[in-house]
């Protein structure tokens, strides 16, 4: 039964961050005063079931804080808790400090305990009930491999339960229990933690062994629990087996024990022990082999201090090999019958065998108790495999098309058979039939790689909520077109681009409420984060309704940074550019948010290197728009397809600005030997794509070919070339697998006649540009102006 | 390089650069293609003739003869490209011609001798005589260590 751990523990941590991000986006939600039972209900489902994930694992520091979590989210549930700004603060804080221990878990890096300590005590401190002291222990000794299980905290006993003498349980899972990945012998040692308790396990439904499967439950047991506790708190422990097994929980009379079956032998189990696991275990082993291979076997009450551990090793064995039982009881060897017996015949402590099936402990000895051991060797795994998840809709489609590209194939089979001038039709049939196929298969399979941008979007309310109270501002955010789907990689690259536009909206867009007040706007800003498809592009708004951008401010620290002359009249255009320079901020001051180093000339290369642009619009004291383009995917773009010469050369569609036919008058020459040409206001550098390639071109004659104008990094420059040809999709295949990578070429493709078309890289030419002329292409028309 | 054990032999690849037979090991060889076209990379070195897709991936056409310090004769009929994987990557050698696969045993493979310098002379993992023929094994690990056509950021 080997289930691989790692790829559980994987799922774990992806089913865990996630359950956080919904958990802080319900908290976000939550409105001060009283409390909205069903949000408080679902957060409090996030926090138990991040527990219960982690007591797979043995993650102590996660169930121990999730558990004080999880206990303040209850009696917030109970609405012993009034919502207050604090708490939901505080609240948000566990979210922070969970998500950290995870990703300290999954990395397998320390855990910052004291961090861990504050934020429990803080929790505790809103806490009505105390919380007994023995979870602690779990942080202080994070190197004792002591698994101590937490007792849920009892609640107050109903007094009419008081005279209870304990609880009798009726347990009888269904088959397909184990299948669900619950385990009884958790249950059974929360049971455990909350009294005595007697096990009386039922192995009457075992059938022989080869019949045996060891993924069945055939086991039902009888429980005795001894103690003064509310049925509730019993009730909770079976919470996560309900609907997968039979329950009934009735008081315990004193003459109970005599009404189960005759032939049940009770097992009572033991609190584990904190003395050293392993020593214990091994003995213990030691003690059962020698136990089974008596004949008392079958009747013997076990005591078992470390019964789980044990168990597993005889598991493994038991249903790895067929004839199994000679491994686990070794020290019976010499006498086989036995072994076969003891197969044939029930054995008491065969029902926990079965139990502890889905704890694929291997090796007695050194099982994978200690978690922290864990975490390193699993460290690599966990944190190079990066998954996505696929509606099943868009897997669906794929085995559609790929049904259908199967048919095609062997219609085009068929006609290829006995191919005559006759079934000319039917091939050309079946080969547009077969592009068709081609298309909509390369469709979907984009289409798997695709995300909705909520999942970068869902990220802003807390990171809204957290900057307007840090900075005092009222602010709402609306966030619209959040299903829009885009390419994974685009969306992981734009989130640190949005995050900063959404942080300067907040530091210098939108003001504080009093400053709204006075201007006659309303004291809470408007952030709107909005995505939608225009014309094969994904576009991002994001827009606040706060103070706007002052060009005027912007012109004057232009001019102290010498950017541009005192007597120069920029363009607006040419002032929101300025924005985007490295090094420039109109910020009077540097405030905690702004000045970190990402400055928008960061947010602009980024969504360059995407492929996409950034354009801003604004209007003084109405708001601020900035609306980034990307493409949908990074593996495919839109090519304009060039012809130098006997080559082909391809220019993202994106880039382009215009292409044109050169009038000979309007073409300066510039120091003597750069060309620009005067277009309307601008002088665009002219770059001769032959020399530069060294390829022969059709002509060298400036009026005989075109100019393409095209832009990267802000600058604009104009590509002479033969001529233009069709526009058409590319696939991008990358130079650099195999090659190196060519500075001006970002890459190759195949055409149709299965030639090779390098695609241009136009950041890259301009660099290459400046290298052979040592002249810096022009940033605005004034400065080319002043030098002609 | 596998240790030399006097029993076993490999197969190789025979191919022909002017009047000199060159053999590699046929196991780094993905494929052998006729070649259609080329496509010339700007600012490339002088051997790199240019780029060919295969197998849906864009590769490297390197001309064999001018990495040699041989001179350069235009494509013909006979011209091929060996694709061969090194290491993680795979590149194409353009060669005279390139028909043959023999098996050689490692008896008949001679290291190269010490006198023999040069530029040829470094990339050499051995010779073999065969009857009368002799076949000059490259180490084709050394032929393409070249920085020149490595990615210099390499992405990994």
């Amino acid at each position: 039964m080997a289930v691989d751990m790692t790829e559980v523990r994987q799922l774990f941590f992806e089913e865990s961050f996630e359950n956080l991000d919904n958990m802080e986006s319900n908290l976000l939600d939550l409105s001060i005063g009283p409390i909205d039972k069903e949000l408080v209900n679902s957060i409090f489902r996030v926090a138990h079931s991040i527990k219960g994930g982690a007591g797979i694992f043995k993650f102590e520091h996660i169930i121990n804080f999730a558990h004080v979590t999880e206990t303040l989210l209850d009696e917030m549930r109970k609405a012993e808790h009034l919502v207050t700004q604090p708490l939901i603060d505080l609240l948000l804080r566990s979210v922070d400090i969970m998500r950290m221990i995870l990703t300290s878990l999954q990395e397998g890096t320390k855990v910052d305990e004291q961090e861990v300590l504050d934020c429990e005590n803080q929790l505790k401190s809103f806490l009505k009930t105390p919380i007994e002291v023995p979870f602690l222990e779990g942080h202080k000794s994070t190197s004792s491999t002591n698994n101590t299980i937490i007792p849920p905290t009892i609640p107050p006993i109903d007094p009419a339960e008081m005279l209870i003498e304990g609880w009798h349980i009726n347990f009888k899972p269904y088959p397909t229990l184990l299948a669900t990945g619950n385990d009884p012998i958790n249950l059974f040692r929360e049971l455990a933690n909350l009294g005595t308790l007697e096990i009386f396990p039922n192995s009457q439904q075992i059938p022989s062994f080869l019949a045996l499967e060891p993924q069945t439950c055939y086991l039902s047991w009888e429980l005795n629990l001894h103690g003064q506790l509310p049925k509730t708190v019993v009730e909770e422990i079976f919470e996560w087996v309900e609907g997968d097994c039979d329950l009934e929980i009735t008081p315990l009379k004193k003459n109970l024990p005599s009404q189960i079956a005759p032939n049940l032998h009770p097992i009572s189990l033991v609190p584990s022990g904190k003395s050293s696991q392993r020593e214990e275990l091994s003995a213990s082993s030691q003690k059962l082999n020698a136990e089974a291979s008596s004949t008392s076997l079958r009747s013997a009450p076990i005591q078992l201090g470390q019964p789980v551990e044990i168990k597993t090793e005889k598991v493994e064995t038991e249903t790895q090999s067929a004839p199994p039982f000679t491994l686990p009881l070794s020290s019976s060897m010499e006498n086989p019958t036995l072994s076969i017996e003891a197969i044939n015949s029930p054995i008491p402590s065969l029902p926990l065998h079965l139990e502890t099936l889905s704890l694929p402990l291997e090796d007695p000895v050194k099982p994978p108790l200690d978690s922290s051991l864990d975490t390193h060797t699993h460290r690599n795994n966990s944190s190079e495999a990066t998954s996505i998840r696929v509606g099943i809709d868009k897997i669906d489609d794929l085995i559609n098309i790929v049904g259908e590209l199967v048919i095609t194939q062997s219609m085009l089979d068929q006609v290829g058979e006995d191919f005559d001038n006759s079934k000319l039709i039917q091939l050309r049939d079946g080969l547009s039939q077969l592009e068709r196929n081609t298309r909509e298969l390369q469709e979907s399979v984009m289409r798997v790689r695709m995300l909705p941008i909520s999942y970068s979007f869902n990220r802003f309310p807390r990171l809204v909520h957290d900057l307007s109270v840090q900075l005092g501002k009222k602010v709402e955010l609306k966030l619209s077109g959040i299903h829009t789907e885009l390419d994974k990689t685009v969306l992981e690259k734009m989130s640190d681009p949005l995050v900063h536009l959404v942080r300067n909206a907040l530091d210098h867009g939108i003001e504080i409420p009093l400053q709204r007040q006075l201007v006659g706007k309303s004291e809470t800003g408007l952030l709107h984060l909005h995505a939608f498809h225009q014309g094969g592009n994904i576009m991002i708004q994001i827009s606040d309704d706060g103070a706007g951008i002052d060009l005027e401010k912007i012109r004057q620290k232009a001019i102290q940074q010498k950017l541009i002359a005192p007597e120069d009249r920029p363009s607006e255009e040419q002032l929101y550019e300025l924005i985007f320079q490295p090094g420039f901020s109109t910020a009077t001051q540097v405030s905690d948010l702004s000045g970190r180093g990402v400055g928008m000339d960061v947010v602009r290369r980024n969504i360059r290197s995407l492929g996409g642009a950034i354009e801003v619009q604004s209007t003084l004291n109405k708001g601020t728009v900035f609306k980034i383009r990307l493409p949908l995917t990074l593996a495919i773009l839109d090519g304009q397809l060039v012809r130098v010469g006997q080559e082909i050369y391809i220019l993202s569609l994106l880039s382009i600005i215009e292409s044109l036919r050169i009038k000979p008058q309007l073409v300066n020459l510039l120091a003597g030997k750069a060309e620009v040409y005067k277009l309307r206001d601008d002088y665009i550098p002219i770059l001769r794509l032959y020399d530069l390639f060294q390829v022969t071109p059709g002509t060298t004659q400036l009026d005989q070919g075109l100019l393409v104008i095209v832009e990267g990094d802000g600058q604009k420059i104009g590509l002479f070339v033969d001529e233009l040809l069709s526009q058409q999709q590319i696939v991008i295949k990358s130079l650099e697998t195999n090659f190196k990578k060519i500075q001006g070429i970002s890459g190759a493709t195949i055409l149709g006649d299965g030639s090779v078309a390098l695609i241009l890289d136009v950041a890259g030419l301009i660099q290459l540009f400046h290298g052979r002329t040592q002249i810096t292409v022009p940033r605005s028309a004034s400065f080319t102006r002043n030098l002609i | 390089m596998e240790p030399i054990s006097p029993t076993t032999s490999e197969s190789y690849i025979l191919f022909e650069l002017g009047k000199t037979t060159y053999g590699i090991p046929s196991r780094l060889v993905q494929q052998i293609e006729i070649i259609q076209e080329i496509t010339p990379v700007p600012k490339s070195l002088s051997f790199v003739e240019g780029i060919v897709m295969t197998r849906g991936q864009v590769i490297p056409a390197i001309n064999l003869r001018l990495r040699f310090g041989l001179e350069k004769v235009s494509h013909s009929p006979r011209t091929r490209l060996i694709v061969v994987n090194v290491g993680n990557r795979t590149l194409g050698l353009l060669v005279d011609t390139a028909r043959e696969f023999i098996s050689i045993s490692t008896d008949a493979i001679q290291p190269p001798p010490e006198k023999l310098s040069g530029l040829t002379g470094q990339y050499l993992a051995g010779i073999a005589k065969l009857q009368q023929r002799l076949i000059l094994i490259l180490d084709i690990q050394e032929v393409l260590n070249m920085p020149e056509i490595s990615p210099q950021d390499s992405p990994q």
